[in-house]
């Protein structure tokens, strides 16, 4: 649920998806092998 | 720096300058040191910062791509749900906080949240995106299946 608000944030501020992408990712890169296989918007 | 100058004149005069001058250095080094110490976080409320966690971090990490590791996978659809079709679950209604704020986004945010990864492990039960611990479904009239992970 944390990523979900972090995307309403991000989105909230006008960033684009693939920037919303980027950010999450980074919060949660520790975690990266459990994330799934979701592809990354077009840039 | 001033630098004193023997100009000649009488003893008296030469102490005088010199006087002068060492009042003038200390005075001058005096309030060197008390603006040094002029902490403006003492004079000026801290400004609060309005800059969102997640954005800071990002940038903090310099923006490591991972776009790669995912490359090789394809986007799954995600309609959009309407939410005057919704009847809300019960433990979305029971769950409190902004729980049902965020299936509310996770319903009207398809086309975004499809390109948002879950890190719950849930990959494991055949979720694709973030969007997929929310809503299994959404029906052609715009009603919604939810799944139960989210909240748990």
């Amino acid at each position: 649920m944390t990523v979900t608000r972090d995307v309403i944030e991000l989105n909230a501020q006008g960033l684009s998806p693939r920037a919303i992408r980027v950010a999450i990712d980074a919060k949660f890169a520790a975690q990266m092998e459990d994330a799934t296989d979701t592809p990354y918007p077009p840039a | 720096m001033a630098v004193l100058t023997n100009t000649g004149g009488s003893e008296a005069e030469r102490r005088l300058t010199r006087r002068f001058a060492l009042r003038w250095a200390v005075a001058g080094a005096g309030s060197a040191l008390l603006a040094g110490c002029d902490d403006k976080k003492s004079k000026s409320p801290t400004p609060t910062a309005t800059v969102a966690p997640t954005a800071t971090i990002a940038a903090a990490a310099g923006a490591v791509d991972f776009s790669a590791r995912f490359a090789a996978f394809a986007p799954t659809d995600e309609p959009n749900g309407d939410l005057a079709k919704v009847v809300w679950p019960a433990y979305v209604l029971n769950a409190g906080g902004d729980v049902k704020q965020l299936y509310e986004f996770q319903v009207l945010n398809g086309d975004l949240m499809r390109w948002m990864p879950c890190f719950c492990a849930c990959k494991g039960d055949g979720h694709h995106n973030n969007r997929d611990c929310y809503v299994k479904a959404v029906n052609a009239d715009g009603s919604v299946v939810f799944d139960a992970m989210a909240p748990t």
